[in-house]
């Protein structure tokens, strides 16, 4: 079987400025809901840096939520240029006892080497005696694990919250 | 609403080609997206379709970028793409000794395979050449 969407509305391009798959909006019939990904404006985003203001289209964030429970906070690319940065930031967290959510819901592209980070991530946390779980039901993810066929070997949890319980 | 009548400029162009060419340096593969993403539109394809370019184009580069000692000799990687009334094709090619060949059970791969509808490898006279083929659904015009 081909990893193919059934139909789908015309893609379309709107007003001007960097190009990205998050710019295109559907244009098309009525009654169809929209794509349930986030949508931002530009492929880059700022981020504040010891009073400057730098533009990334790719952002990791480490949360402390108590108790060795951590929330990953992933941002904009994760592709074969930013993937090692995540891995980075991961890796020391996954020590035994700990719980690592990955809040990828502001994933807007994933590729296989960004994959690899995260079954990594998994993989070593089943080693350990750690948690790792991901939480990123948009279709920018979800369509990559599809064809991927990962299947059981990423915990996956609808909201950080969810993750977090269990 | 119902749908409109296209504009003149949303029919589907006459066939031509676009060539991009990055130096072999992962951060350049952002640019192959862009190019992939607005020719993906203007060819009519679905939100889905455009999103499924843009990943295939991303992991074709990656089988160049990615495998042992490529991109130390300054290579380029060239992008070439081609449409006509029923296809777009994607040929991403680069100077590679023969010995660079893609890992058919590696992830990347499998999900390039599923991503297209016809995937090539081929290695000749120190170039290696990866030809993708989308068939178009007949959007536009």
């Amino acid at each position: 079987m081909r990893g193919r969407w059934p139909g789908g509305v015309a893609a379309r391009r709107y007003g001007d400025g960097w190009g990205s798959a998050s710019y295109y909006r559907p244009h098309g019939e009525a009654g169809l809901a929209e794509p349930a990904e986030p949508e931002p404006e530009y492929e880059y985003f700022g981020l504040g840096h010891e009073g400057k203001t730098h533009m990334d289209r790719f952002d990791v964030s480490v949360g402390d939520s108590g108790q060795d429970r951590y929330v990953v906070t992933v941002r904009g690319e994760l592709d074969l240029a930013t993937a090692d940065r995540l891995w980075t930031e991961l890796e020391p967290l996954l020590e035994p006892k700990a719980v690592v959510v990955l809040d990828g819901t502001g994933i807007t592209f994933l590729d296989s080497s960004g994959l690899r980070v995260l079954l990594q991530a998994g993989n070593r946390a089943s080693a350990g005696g750690a948690a790792f779980r991901l939480v990123a039901p948009q279709p920018a993810v979800q369509r990559v694990l599809e064809l991927a066929g990962t299947g059981s070997h990423l915990q996956t949890r609808e909201t950080v919250p969810a993750a977090l319980d269990g | 609403m119902q749908q409109e009548n296209y504009p003149e400029s949303y029919r589907l162009p006459r066939p031509s080609t676009v060539v991009l060419a990055i130096p072999a340096d992962r951060e350049q593969v952002v640019l192959v997206r862009s190019v992939a993403g607005h020719i993906a539109a203007r060819l009519g394809m679905s939100v889905a379709e455009l999103a499924d370019l843009r990943l295939a184009v991303d992991e074709a580069c990656g089988l160049f970028l990615l495998a042992p000692g490529f991109g130390t000799a300054g290579e380029t990687v060239e992008c070439r793409f081609e449409h006509d009334a029923s296809s777009l094709t994607v040929l991403v090619s680069a100077a590679a000794p023969a010995s660079l060949q893609p890992d058919v059970d590696d992830i990347g791969w499998l999900m390039l395979s599923a991503l297209v509808d016809e995937l090539t490898w081929k290695s000749e006279q120190g170039v290696a050449r990866l030809t993708m083929v989308k068939h178009l659904s007949g959007q536009g015009g």
